[in-house]
């Protein structure tokens, strides 16, 4: 009976420590990635992250830096945001402390670029890893009227 | 439901509004036209995006799409968005409704090209963000002026000319497209704009764009000496260009009549 008992105690202990070290391992976790602002019975519901921003329509001489004023907004809170010019990372931006909304601006450099039209993409990405991206265009030319006169 | 209850007393009445709910929907599928067929219009209102006087609203492409004839993808293509103008600028597009679907949004566009006038539906995916103008310019091919319109109100008039009887300027709704200065040619003076209006002459390098530019021969303004372009003073198209912000010009409504 007495072996018993110390059988059962110590099954109980053991167990009592493997549950103690696992949820101090589980808090860590947690506490490494911060928690969404949204998607609990509390909070908002989660919607994906945005950008907003437009092409320009105006053409650009070949040279002359182009800048694109950027709203970034992710209700869960934004970790991060790129922006690409045909496939190439331009500028890359990290975010502490889960803001929902930041305002950016880029400065495409034109030089040595072909007259045309130009395509770049910014990706946002949320805390919860969510990541969407949206498409502009701007136009380098050399402003020359065709009019019928 | 309401008048089938008051209708049918006791006991029957549970079992009249079981009859009645399923014989709802059948009688609002017959009542309302079309809203059962995937991509037909939901019954909310359409949004007037432009009344093309006080308040215009126009875009550019962010993806190539087909314009069609009506809100629906089995609609009939009528165009397609172009992403850049014969000169280069990006291709600006002006905005005159939007309506929802059960396939999303959709918008009424004004196509810029031969023949002039053309308007057609794109979804609202294919579309860049929205920019509103309250700026508005009549050109009155009869009296040869042009009056500038802020709010529907005239805030600057200057004397144009026109097209000659065989190239007359196109009458009809437009826009402005391009917005250029410094390109260092006297005949189109200072500062020149690019409209959404196709002129009769059909072979001219770039389309045939009509224009709205300075001058070299200050002395044939008014008048009718153009071949389709809408010529000003250069003091008057700097001034123009000035009131109407620049590159911000693009977008404003232009109505030739």
């Amino acid at each position: 009976m007495r072996k018993f008992i110390v059988t059962l105690v110590s099954v109980f202990v053991v167990a009592g420590l493997t549950a103690s070290i696992a949820t101090a391992r589980h808090g860590k976790a947690h506490s490494s990635a911060p928690p969404a602002l949204c998607g609990t019975l509390y909070k908002p519901a989660c919607a994906p992250p945005g950008a907003v921003f437009s092409s320009i329509a105006a053409c650009r001489a070949a040279g002359a830096a182009v800048g694109v004023p950027i709203r970034l907004h992710a209700i869960a809170g934004l970790k991060s945001a790129t922006v690409l010019l045909k496939g190439h990372k331009v500028k890359t931006f990290n975010f502490k402390g889960r803001p929902q909304n930041r305002s950016v601006r880029v400065a495409f450099s034109t030089r040595g670029l072909r007259p045309g039209l130009y395509t770049f993409t910014v990706k946002v990405t949320d805390v919860r890893g969510v990541t969407r991206k949206r498409i502009g265009h701007f136009s380098i030319c050399k402003p020359k009227p065709k009019f019928t006169g | 439901m309401i008048v089938a209850q008051r209708a049918v007393p006791g006991g029957r009445l549970a079992l009249a509004a079981c009859l009645a709910t399923l014989a709802l929907p059948a009688g609002a599928a017959r009542a309302a036209p079309g809203p059962t067929r995937p991509g037909a219009v939901y019954s909310r209102p359409a949004a007037v995006l432009s009344n093309e006087t006080t308040r215009s609203t126009w875009t550019v492409a962010d993806y190539s799409s087909i314009i069609r004839s009506a809100p629906t993808p089995r609609a009939r293509g009528v165009g397609r968005l172009e992403f850049q103008t014969p000169d280069g600028f990006l291709q600006s597009y002006l905005l005159l409704r939007q309506r929802w679907t059960r396939q999303g949004a959709w918008v009424l566009l004004r196509i810029p090209g031969r023949p002039n006038g053309r308007v057609g539906w794109v979804r609202r995916g294919a579309l860049d963000s929205f920019h509103r103008t309250n700026m508005q310019i009549v050109v009155d091919r009869e009296s040869e002026r042009l009056t500038l319109y802020r709010n529907g109100r005239a805030i600057f008039q200057a004397p144009v000319g026109t097209g000659k009887p065989s190239t007359p300027t196109p009458p009809g709704h437009f826009w402005i497209t391009e917005s250029f200065g410094g390109f260092g040619d006297p005949f189109y003076g200072p500062w020149a704009f690019g409209t959404s209006d196709y002129s009769t002459i059909s072979d001219w390098p770039g389309g045939g764009i009509v224009g709205i530019h300075g001058t070299n021969e200050p002395q044939l303004v008014p008048g009718h000496p153009s071949h389709g372009c809408i010529r000003m003073h250069n003091g008057d198209v700097l001034t123009l260009e000035r009131l109407l912000g620049g590159e911000s010009a693009i977008g404003t409504p232009l109505l030739v009549k």
